[in-house]
């Protein structure tokens, strides 16, 4: 059995101690971080106070999912005599409205059938029905046709549909222009190519609900099922690229769709949801300051203004990324992130107590600080990174509520790698640069420098006999 | 000596022989299960419906969403408390189940909008119904101002559905990277332990009947995420002491992880109160969703911990300790064995 301890005891001198100095200014550094990043959470600032720029306070601007905050709801119905399958079809257009939703940002969309001819979408974070429809456009008919503008449509002058359009996005060509490309599935693939085969050099018109919308030139035969189209109009326009996007994609559904109905909706959890919320978190995160502090006092201490440090940088965090949505689920990733924030910092001051507890001779705090850090990295990088690629998991394949939940835990597992292993670390260097001593600061408590030399000589005596 | 000595809590100092007592901890969530077997059975019998076991809310079942339009008179100070509080003892008293109240549209087109679970066989007799117990209450809301409708499923299904093959996933993920960094046993111990966590929260949720909806798949998911940073502590520690241990012959693995699991006993007890401090006052204080979200989690946290410290260092001694054993018996020349006693005695460092 070759357990040494003296190994550990080795490092005694190797570790560079902080000054009083240094420590001071690590206290007013992240002093006035903690203390910005407070009022900045909190205050909002407007054009004529500071001067140049209107300041909105950070938190604010995460955009909040529909259960947190209300939205617009709109009921479309079939607009169509043709009612063969027209169940399915309306749930693969309900699918499609879904994929939509999500690809533009609203991952916490919801589309529910109503009926067999009715489509519900509710959409967070939008304030005026308006707006819905700039997303979604309008469910409309998409046709390719030989006509131009203002001439009068024949029989054989349609050639694809939208249903027979798989999907539509912008993209960007060799010359890096946006550009707008079209996918069609293998039906439409087959029909695309014969109408590029007959109008080869001439215009193929884009109709959205009896409207000419443009008329590209083909270039070439394109028979792949697809094509791009490239416009000076968009080249280097994204917004404008996207939005032909977003008019061809609402032609591509599988049922025209007519508007009946649509209002703003109020969130779901209720108006008073985040408030509460929040209010109950600021009382959470001040039990586990004070239930840290009693067990570990000064380490607690630095735990404690580690923690601070950790939720001003996540909500910073949060709100600067521009993919969060915060919903319910969301809510339940911070939780946890808060909870393994604080448990990396529990792993490593345990870990310390244990160092000091079993550490022989004179084991100086300093030591047994050191390797505790040293030896808690293995358990907290694995412990995390399990977690992290957990994340990655739901994030590639997850439904939104299950992906705003991975990104806030991915998000707040990376701070709070960041917040142990470097500030809380910080932290206690500078606690210990005024005071190495006194154990009983750190709540430490060496079994042999307490019951006696005897024991301790007698341990170390067996070990290394087994060694 | 401190008058207020933390210390004693720190378990630690002390070296619980868990291990011998295997059967206990695999009795434990089996009896779970059972009771959560007779509960769903009594629930589906009860209710004369297989579906009725769980309480499935109306993201999976679907239902009727009515939109009550009160007009301007809504925009009145506390209107919109009084309307919504009625309609919904409105709705409850005529026996159905009440997932969401949300008000809808502004100026004179606003309106509550209620959402409830709806089973009966003739939905236009049970909405016209409706429609006269509101207009009763109500008498200066005309009837065409109530719109009821039957809304599918939202994609609940679809979610659970696809939950379920990211929860696969994510396991089969964790395995492959435990087995890289651990070893393949603590894998299979570490999913094992996974398995158990998700089965008792299904087990707690069916027992208490807690309504199921679209966020219960992201308490299951917070859980397994949590619970696995768990199991990894202990393995973490689990691996650092039989590093140390002789490359061949029979060691003391028992010894091994005891120690392992009483020395990160206090850090995951500290941990998991940490954790349920805010999920338990969400439970307890936070709005009704947030309550129904709250309560899985603390069961999930309840059985993350126990499957963390107890039933995965488990099953892995048990395992390891059967293929060590098969490996000794095919041949390998066996060492002299050290008295298992002894061996613990050398290697205690506290009490």
């Amino acid at each position: 059995m070759s357990r040494t301890f003296s190994k550990e005891n080795s490092s005694n001198s190797t570790k560079p101690k902080m000054t009083k100095g240094k420590a001071i200014v690590v206290f007013v550094i992240l002093g006035i971080l903690i203390t910005m990043g407070t009022v900045f959470a909190f205050v909002s600032l407007d054009k004529g106070q500071l001067g140049v720029y209107d300041y909105k306070a950070y938190p604010k601007t995460i955009s909040l999912g529909l259960d947190m905050k209300g939205g617009v709801y709109a009921v479309f119905e079939a607009n169509t005599t043709d009612t063969t399958n027209l169940s399915s079809r309306m749930d693969g257009t309900k699918d499609q409205l879904s994929t939509m939703l999500y690809d533009k940002g609203y991952t916490e969309a919801t589309v529910n059938k109503v009926g067999d001819n009715r489509i519900r979408v509710e959409v967070p974070d939008v304030s005026d029905p308006e707006t819905l429809f700039n997303l979604i456009g309008t469910p409309s008919s998409l046709e390719f046709r030989t006509e131009g503008k203002g001439e009068t449509f024949t029989d054989d002058g349609l050639w694809v549909t939208g249903k027979d359009l798989d999907t539509a996005y912008v993209s960007v060509n060799e010359d890096n222009d946006y550009v707008v490309a079209l996918q069609f599935d293998k039906e439409g693939a087959d029909k695309f190519a014969k109408a590029t085969t007959e109008l080869n050099g001439k215009a193929l018109n884009i109709w959205i609900n009896g409207e000419w919308v443009m008329g590209p030139t083909v270039n070439s035969v394109i028979s792949d099922g697809r094509a791009i189209i490239t416009s000076s109009e968009w080249a280097s326009d994204y917004t404008a690229a996207s939005n032909i996007v977003t008019q061809l994609l609402a032609g591509a559904f599988d049922v025209e769709l007519k508007l009946v109905e649509s209002r703003e909706i109020s969130a779901t959890l209720g108006e008073n949801a985040l408030s509460s919320s929040l209010i109950i978190g600021g009382i959470a995160i001040g039990l586990i300051i004070l239930l840290l502090i009693v067990l570990y006092r000064l380490l607690g201490v630095s735990s404690g203004i580690a923690l601070l440090y950790y939720i001003i940088t996540y909500v910073f965090v949060l709100s600067v990324f521009p993919w969060v949505q915060l919903t319910l689920a969301g809510i339940a990733g911070v939780l946890i992130s808060i909870g393994m924030a604080v448990d990396a910092n529990v792993i490593i001051f345990s870990r310390i107590k244990d160092e000091y507890r079993i550490g022989t001779g004179e084991i100086s705090i300093q030591t047994a600080v050191t390797s505790g850090f040293k030896k808690s990295i293995s358990a907290i990088m694995d412990g995390n990174i399990t977690t992290l690629l957990g994340c990655l998991v739901m994030y590639l394949l997850g439904t939104s509520a299950i992906k705003s939940f991975a990104l806030t835990l991915a998000i707040g597992i990376v701070i709070s790698i960041f917040t142990a292993l470097v500030v809380t670390r910080l932290l206690v260097s500078s606690f210990l640069a005024f005071n190495r001593e006194n154990p009983k600061l750190y709540n430490l408590y060496n079994k042999n420098k307490e019951e006696g030399a005897d024991n301790a000589a007698k341990t170390v005596e067996e070990v290394t006999e087994n060694e | 000596m401190n008058k207020f000595s933390i210390r004693k809590l720190d378990l630690s100092s002390y070296n619980v022989h868990f291990l011998s007592k295997y059967r206990i901890w695999f009795a434990v969530p089996i009896v779970v299960i059972l009771i959560a077997v007779i509960m769903f059975s009594i629930f589906s019998v009860v209710n004369k419906d297989v579906q009725e076991g769980m309480n499935l809310g109306i993201d999976f079942t679907g239902g009727t969403v009515m939109t009550v339009t009160v007009g301007n008179a809504l925009d009145e100070d506390g209107a919109y408390d009084s309307y919504s509080k009625n309609l919904r003892e409105i709705v409850e008293k005529a026996g159905y189940n009440v997932s969401y109240i949300q008000r809808s549209g502004s100026g004179s087109e606003s309106g509550v909008m209620i959402k409830y679970q709806n089973k009966d066989a003739d939905l236009e007799a049970s909405n016209q119904a409706m429609k006269d117990k509101i207009t009763e209450v109500y008498k200066d809301i005309p009837a065409d101002d109530i719109s009821l409708e039957s809304i599918s499923a939202s994609s609940a299904k679809d979610l659970l559905q696809k939950a379920l093959i990211s929860l696969v996933v994510i396991f089969a993920v964790m395995l492959i990277y435990i087995a890289i960094r651990f070893e393949f046993w603590s894998g299979i111990a570490a999913l094992i332990g996974l398995i158990h966590d998700v089965l008792m929260m299904i087990a707690f949720t069916i027992i208490f009947h807690i309504e199921v909806n679209t966020t219960y798949v992201a308490a299951v998911i917070t859980i397994v995420a949590y619970s696995i940073n768990n199991t990894i502590i202990v393995f973490d520690r689990i691996r650092e002491t039989t590093k140390l241990a002789p490359k061949v012959g029979k060691i003391n693995l028992d010894a091994y992880v005891e120690e392992a699991v009483n020395d990160t006993f206090t850090r995951s007890a500290v941990s998991t109160i940490t954790t349920m401090i805010p999920v338990f006052l969400l439970g307890c204080f936070g709005v009704l969703s947030l309550k129904q979200f709250a309560w899985p989690i603390m069961f999930g946290l309840i059985a993350g911990t126990y499957s963390s410290l107890i039933l995965a260092p488990t099953v892995y001694y048990l395992i390891r300790n059967a293929v060590m054993n098969a490996k000794l018996k095919k041949g390998q020349q066996p060492q002299k064995q050290s008295d298992a006693s002894d061996v613990l005695s050398q290697r205690k460092r506290k009490a």
